[in-house]
């Protein structure tokens, strides 16, 4: 079964010098800055990738890191923003 | 030393990239209220009530401050309520996932409004508040308003919109504001004081005869909310996001580096939004500034108590750079309220 996300609607964000800027002014009033690899995942999320696709993509992109390696990170990634309400299942 | 948070990293990198991070587009020229104070463009001239952008021009120049990086969007006018297809811009301008605010007079929102405002993606609504009664939004904004503003703003707080008031403050009101901040205090949103009263944009009026005189201001600066006044500027910043960090666009298409400080820069029915904010020669002279050309100011003995903003003194002097009386009656008034 694919495991898609969804963005929160709430959300609003903007590449800025490199990275991703979240802003949540409705829910949890924060700001979230995202590192360049964590900014290209939500970009693939807000494309509509599934997991498998963003695994795919970030393989492609970061060849000198092990495909197990940013398995790993992706799922730590996609834990995270599950927690603070970014994305959603969907 | 403190590290920087998120926002301001961000906004900082933003100012140094020249990238419009936020963003104000007027939709509309109409109001429904004249209000003495209003900078706007004299609503009578066939400029201000003919030939504002239409839905599709409003869409384009959504599409290209996406693509700019604007992330705080305000949508203003005007009175942008008033515009018939607010909606479809509203919903288009989500689809860019922009941090959308609404600048309004506040006299036209029903609850049905608030929530739908709400579900279209508005995150933020900025209401502006000119007294503390009905005969003060009479004498100034030449309608009633008062009753409608408050109780529009109750009901944007209980539709989970976020409002911010702004409270207009002049020469004929001052001495409402403790009132107002109590009925604002009451039903619990944020506020800030504006006594910042600049000429209309089109010179067609002078308005500055509204703003505090120095004796209004030492009085305010005796007050229970001398906080929002007492400003220091140690640090003698003359300069602003202007160019850099911030973008206007008026309901005309003309570009400003700031919907405060109207130099045009080149309009979006004529080059592309992108062009104008990469090549404009007037944007490039702003971002270009330093200290040292604000001659006035840099000379002047009053500039660490000055919170000069460089659009008002280019509306009130025309000169970008130069002194804005308004702020220097404010500056010299804090320094002599000093014990």
């Amino acid at each position: 079964m694919k495991e898609s996300y969804k963005i929160n609607a709430e959300l609003s964000w903007r590449e800025v010098d490199g990275q991703i800027l979240i802003l949540d002014t409705i829910e949890t009033e924060s700001a979230h800055e995202l590192n360049p690899m964590a900014s290209l995942i939500f970009d693939l999320i807000s494309q509509g990738f599934d997991k498998s696709g963003i695994e795919e993509e970030l393989i492609q992109t970061y060849q000198e890191v092990k495909p197990e390696e940013i398995k790993s990170d992706l799922n730590l990634f996609l834990g995270s923003l599950l927690e603070k309400k970014i994305i959603t299942p969907s | 030393m403190k590290s920087p948070s998120v926002l301001t990293r961000n906004i900082q990198a933003a100012r140094k990239s020249f990238q419009p991070l936020f963003g104000t587009l007027e939709i509309t020229q109409k109001c429904n209220l004249r209000c003495k104070h209003c900078y706007n463009f004299d609503r009578s001239t066939p400029y201000a009530s003919q030939n504002e952008l239409t839905l599709n021009e409003i869409y384009k120049a959504l599409d290209a401050l996406a693509d700019l990086g604007v992330l705080s969007l305000n949508i203003s006018g005007g009175e942008p309520l008033l515009h018939p297809d607010l909606f479809d811009i509203l919903d288009y301008a989500q689809s860019h996932h922009f941090h959308l605010r609404i600048k309004s007079n506040g006299t036209l929102i029903t609850k049905d409004l608030a929530k739908k405002l709400r579900t279209h993606g508005v995150k933020e609504i900025d209401i502006s508040l000119y007294g503390a009664n009905e005969d003060s939004y009479i004498s100034f904004s030449q309608k009633k308003g008062f009753s409608k503003t408050i109780q529009s703003i109750r009901f944007c707080k209980e539709a989970g919109l976020p409002v911010n008031t702004s409270i207009i403050l002049h020469r004929g009101n001052y001495t409402e504001l403790a009132e107002m901040i109590r009925i604002l205090e009451e039903i619990g949103v944020q506020y800030f004081v504006s006594d910042e009263i600049t000429d209309r944009y089109d010179g067609t009026e002078a308005k500055t005869d509204l703003a505090l005189q120095e004796e209004d201001y030492l009085i305010l600066l005796k007050g229970p909310h001398r906080h929002f006044f007492a400003h220091e500027n140690a640090d003698k910043n003359v300069m602003c996001g202007c160019a850099k960090s911030v973008i206007g666009i008026d309901a005309h298409g003309e570009v400003y580096p700031c919907i405060g400080a109207p130099l045009p820069c080149g309009n979006i029915r004529h080059q592309e939004l992108r062009k104008i904010w990469d090549e404009s020669p007037t944007l490039k002279r702003i971002r270009a500034l330093e200290f040292k050309d604000f001659d006035e100011c840099s000379k002047c003995s009053l500039i660490t108590k000055c919170s000069r903003s460089s659009g008002s003194a280019y509306i009130n002097t025309k000169k970008y750079t130069g002194c804005d009386p308004t702020a220097l009656t404010y500056a010299r008034a804090r320094s002599k309220s000093e014990p």
